[in-house]
């Protein structure tokens, strides 16, 4: 009995899980999946971050799938979004990158400092053909870390992002 | 000694001398999360086969201060579900039975029939740096009987850092 009722509600999952990204048409191929937002600097205290780690949902569309910029990410906390923009690959680098922000809590906000992004690491942990080489056309599974400064449209806030992601 | 398969993963070596300089905690706690996929077997129409469902996630570790001793919980949240498992960690590749396992989602399942088994299949490296000591970990699990559901396999692959 219960089971049937689990098997009508299920897949209600798959209509309200795609409603938390900001894409709501169907993407050729964004990554989802999640990770843990930690590492806040004592800045990030003005910006209601909880020091504490926090669970993530995150999407990642990138620029290379599409032949063209920008990259985006969204990381939806349980009370809120933050979204980063980047004009080009987010490929790994030592350098640190500027993009735009977008956070919806209570509120809409552009972010009035730019934040600054460093992709730390970018890595294929899965792929699509097995035999085929690892480009990020045949990912099917990827893991990112990333620092971000002005993290929360707070200036002097930094922040790092892991992420485990795999294409839909 | 037991290994148990989330602790010898997560916190391996010294987390008890490591933790011993922290702030005051009374659990160990690691927060993250990543997605469920790979759904085979019986699991359709509840999951999709080819279908990719986001999580957060909370684990504690068996062993660790504070955390039961031999026994690891993994929550596991989609938004509109919320599972529980407690499970006697095995190691990496060791499938073991959970030993209890509720879901609340527009109803609530508590130790069903069919119990849930869960193995460790790895803990990819490259995001988690020498900086980050025991404090995180990229896991990933395979389930069998997963949400209860009898034969419907799963796989979860999570990022997690202590909290």
């Amino acid at each position: 009995m219960i089971r049937q009722i689990l098997k009508w509600a299920r897949p209600a999952l798959f209509f309200a899980v795609p409603l938390l990204a900001l894409g709501t048409t169907a993407a050729q191929a964004d990554f989802r999946g999640g990770g843990a937002v930690f590492g806040f600097s004592d800045a990030c205290s003005a910006g209601g971050h909880d020091q504490n780690a926090q669970g993530v949902r995150i999407r990642y569309s990138a620029s290379e799938f599409l032949g063209n910029p920008p990259s985006e990410m969204t990381v939806a906390f349980f009370t809120g979004t933050e979204h980063f923009t980047l004009w080009g690959p987010m490929g790994a680098g030592s350098d640190f990158l500027g993009s735009a922000g977008r956070q919806t809590f209570t509120r809409f906000v552009f972010y009035d400092n730019r934040p600054r992004m460093r992709i730390v690491q970018r890595n294929i942990t899965r792929r699509v053909n097995e035999s085929a080489p690892a480009t990020l056309q045949n990912a099917l599974e990827i893991q990112m870390r990333l620092r971000i400064q002005n993290f929360g449209n707070v200036s002097g806030c930094a922040a790092t992002i892991a992420a485990t992601l795999r294409r839909d | 000694m037991k290994r148990n398969g989330i602790r010898t993963m997560v916190a391996s070596g010294a987390v008890g001398l490591a933790l011993a300089g922290t702030p005051v905690m009374a659990l160990t706690e690691f927060v993250g999360g990543g997605f469920l996929s790979d759904f085979s077997g019986a699991c359709a129409p509840s999951w999709p086969e080819n279908s990719v469902v986001q999580i957060t996630t909370r684990v504690r570790p068996a062993g660790d201060p504070g955390n039961e001793q031999d026994f690891s919980t993994v929550n596991i949240f989609t938004g509109t579900l919320a599972m529980h498992f407690r499970w006697r960690g095995q190691n990496p590749g060791v499938w073991g039975p959970v030993a209890n396992f509720s879901a609340i989602g527009n109803s609530f399942t508590s130790n069903p029939d069919t119990m849930p088994r869960i193995r460790v299949m790895g803990t990819p490296s490259g995001t988690t740096l020498g900086s980050d000591g025991d404090n995180a970990a990229h896991v990933v699990l395979e389930m069998q009987h997963f949400g209860g559901i009898s034969n419907c396999n799963a796989r979860a692959n999570v990022w997690l850092h202590r909290r």
